[in-house]
């Protein structure tokens, strides 16, 4: 590999380059993101003001539970990884199965749709 | 930057010299006084050797000598001027347009091709441009080095190394240069190639020292000078 | 100009030379500022969507606590309150959680009437079509419940109730879009709600109150208290409260991840550091070398700063657009588990990055520029000593 002055330097120059179009396509993506956001803006509080929650489908406290209102309000380390669960009894890894399906509810999928 | 004639060369006849100059290390728990009173004055256009035993203080001299090393006590003068007071980077600027250091254990830095390492002295005024590219060649062809041009050092063999090292001092065509074992570990041809080099370049007008601890180079004949030195001392 | 090119090519050409350890370090750096960079991202796009809507949420929500715990309130109730002078409007709820467990999964079943249908179905919310007035077994399903379950629009839903089997038709579901509000929802009639919940007639999970002036909620929970009975029997959410605790939940589990990050973070610290500050016998030399043949304190710190900037600069940027790619286009697989709960109805996320150049550069800037100095330190050291004594160090 011979030695020619400046070879390097285009090198990096092109790994730059590489690290700017990086840069451009992700900058796209923020704005494209941010586009499609206002775009559902309307739709999203339509649904919001639907369902009436204030918080998002991501189970907040207990496990099974996604409603900060639902919380127990004396409950300790509520929101401790590996601790039980307050309401249904769980932990982290979970009850046995037949013990849940006592005050579960089992439902059934009915295909009619097109497929 | 063009080596200045040695004739039109301002009020001295001195290149290089020191006065009284000490230099002291600590190893370990011990002092070691590497160079003790010395004084010296080497001439323009000569070639000099600097004679003596391992740990005789040759190289640590020839640091002090170049500007390289400053001493612990007295002073070194280069073209005239005392580099012992100047701050470091008029030192190094100093250094840079006047000296140039072959020494062993400035070796050429491994994992670069040989052209790259004679070509790094450029690298502080800008790099290396075509008609460099093309001297540095010139300086391999006269040390027989042209064909490794691209070779990784660690690939040379040692006395390929000693003169890629010498060659690399040219590239800024120093009007002063300062040799450590020259000829160190080399065979006859190889050695006496470099002799030839080194009179050679005392005869271009360069003032040259050379510190060894070789006959083949302290008794060659086209010697200026012979200094000997032990434990510190010139005798 | 010139000078700095050189010496960059220059850099460039020990950056190769230590092209293993230089790679390792971009590499540990590129993974820890990805994870950093993965948690706030996350972070803060969920902080981003929950402001998106928090408007269209009751200003309050008053339930009924009955031995510790929510229990149902009367409907009734519901006039003494809209005739406070600050509310705007009251809305009876009657909504609850269904325990599915082969998808070890609570289904939200919201009860909802006709005029509130229509007036969210007047926007493109749903693929299919909406229920009909009147049709009490028409539904409509959640994005995250609807792949779960397999159900495309028109297909049925049985659920075991008292012994008998209610047969749903999940006329339309609930476009992705809006995935992190409805994954998990059943949208269904009130009078079917009560009948799936069990809620008896004259009873409601909670109220939702609107307020004229919003920003007094405060002042008028203590009033809604009152007009309720004793304090203590019934609880009033305030929204802001709610969002609060959403930050704070977020808040606490980002920084949880962070802590569990910081035993990787400090062992890499450790090794930077010590590759770092170490400077090695052969890079001594190295300086030695060309403080020799003439190059000066500040060419040889240049390419040093250069060197350890182009693997920092590097393996920082990598990790920040790897960050981005992990977190908005993978969806953050492992990670989300850890940040947005334990639940098993996942939404799909259609985040929205919170994150402006500003912060990216901050962290940029907070990784980059210790990191230079680091490194810059013990070649500065080893640069203002004689060339000579550098080596006899090394030797």
């Amino acid at each position: 590999m011979a030695y020619v002055p400046g070879k390097r330097l285009t090198r990096l120059l092109f790994v730059v380059a590489l690290y700017g179009l990086a840069i451009l396509a992700l900058s796209w993506n923020v704005s494209a993101r941010r586009a499609r956001e206002a775009a559902r803006r309307e739709s999203t509080r339509a649904v919001v003001a639907l369902l009436g929650f204030a918080d998002l489908a991501l189970s907040s406290d207990a496990r099974w539970l996604r409603h900060p209102s639902q919380t127990e309000p004396g409950a300790a380390f509520a929101d401790l990884p590996g601790a039980l669960d307050i309401d249904p009894a769980g932990a982290a890894i979970g009850p046995p199965l037949p013990l849940l399906e006592r005050g579960g509810c089992e439902l059934r999928v009915v295909h009619r749709g097109a497929p | 930057m063009t080596r200045e004639p040695a004739s039109t060369e301002a009020s001295t006849e001195e290149a290089l010299g020191v006065s009284h100059v000490f230099k002291r290390y600590r190893d370990g728990d011990t002092m070691v006084e590497a160079v003790s009173d010395v004084s010296l004055s080497v001439p323009r256009a000569s070639l000099s050797v600097l004679v003596g035993p391992s740990g005789a203080g040759k190289t640590t001299l020839l640091g002090i000598l170049g500007g390289l090393v400053l001493p612990t006590r007295g002073d070194a003068r280069i073209d005239g001027r005392s580099v012992v007071h100047l701050r470091d980077h008029h030192r190094t600027a100093l250094r840079r347009q006047k000296v140039g250091f072959a020494f062993q254990d400035l070796a050429l830095i491994h994992g670069m091709s040989l052209l790259e390492n004679v070509l790094l002295p450029l690298t502080p005024q800008g790099g290396a441009r075509k008609q460099d590219v093309a001297r540095a060649e010139g300086l391999l062809e006269r040390f027989g080095l042209l064909d490794k041009r691209d070779r990784r050092v660690e690939r040379l063999s040692g006395g390929e190394k000693q003169r890629g090292a010498i060659a690399r001092t040219l590239i800024l065509e120093p009007p002063i240069l300062l040799l450590d074992e020259p000829t160190a570990h080399l065979d006859g041809e190889n050695a006496a190639a470099i002799v030839d080099a080194l009179a050679e370049l005392r005869d271009e007008g360069t003032t040259l020292v050379a510190a060894t601890h070789d006959a083949r180079l302290s008794e060659d004949p086209r010697i200026d000078r012979a200094l000997h030195m032990a434990d510190g001392k010139l005798c | 100009m010139r000078r700095t090119l050189a010496i960059l090519d220059y850099a460039l050409g020990a950056t190769r030379r230590r092209g293993g350890r230089n790679l390792a370090i971009a590499a540990g750096l590129a993974f820890v500022v990805g994870l950093v960079s993965a948690v706030l991202l996350l972070t803060g796009a969920l902080e981003r969507e929950f402001a998106l809507s928090v408007d269209a949420t009751p200003d309050l929500v008053v339930q009924r606590v009955v031995g510790g715990r929510p229990g149902l309130i009367e409907v009734d109730s519901s006039s003494a309150l809209s005739e406070l002078p600050a509310v705007s409007s009251v809305r009876p709820r009657v909504w609850g959680y269904l325990f599915v467990p082969s998808l070890e999964a609570n289904v939200t079943i919201v009860g909802a009437t006709p005029g509130e249908l229509g007036e969210a179905l007047s926007h493109q919310i749903v693929e299919g079509r909406g229920p009909r007035p009147g049709a009490n077994q028409e539904c409509l399903a959640g994005a995250a419940l609807a792949k779960r379950l397999g159900l495309r629009p028109g297909d049925g839903i049985a659920l075991p109730v008292h012994g008998d089997i209610r047969v749903l038709d999940a006329v339309g579901l609930f476009h992705a879009d809006s995935a992190l509000h409805s994954a998990d929802v059943l949208v269904v009639s009130e009078s079917m709600a009560r009948d799936l919940l069990g809620i008896p007639q004259g009873m409601a999970t909670d109220l939702a109150i609107r307020l004229t002036t919003p920003d007094e909620a405060g002042v008028v929970a203590n009033h809604l208290e009152r007009a309720l009975g004793q304090v203590g029997q019934v609880r009033v959410l305030d929204k802001r409260l709610l969002a609060r605790t959403y930050e704070l939940t977020f808040g606490g589990r980002s920084g949880l991840s962070a802590i569990m990050l910081l035993p990787a973070l400090a062992a890499f610290l450790l090794l930077a550091w010590e590759r770092l500050t170490g400077l090695g016998g052969v890079e001594r030399r190295e300086i030695g070398v060309l403080k020799a043949i003439g190059w000066s304190t500040s060419d040889v710190l240049l390419a040093r700063l250069l060197e350890s900037g182009l693997v920092s600069l590097g393996g920082t940027l990598f990790g920040l657009l790897a960050g981005y790619v992990y977190v908005f286009q993978f969806g953050a697989p492992g990670l989300r588990a850890a940040l947005l709960g334990w639940s098993t109805l996942y939404p799909e996320l259609v985040l929205v990055p919170n994150a402006d150049l500003g912060q990216a550069a901050a962290l940029l800037g907070a990784v980059v520029v210790p990191f230079i100095a680091t490194s810059l330190v013990p070649a500065w050291r080893a640069a203002v000593v004689d060339p000579d004594e550098t080596m006899r160090g090394a030797a």
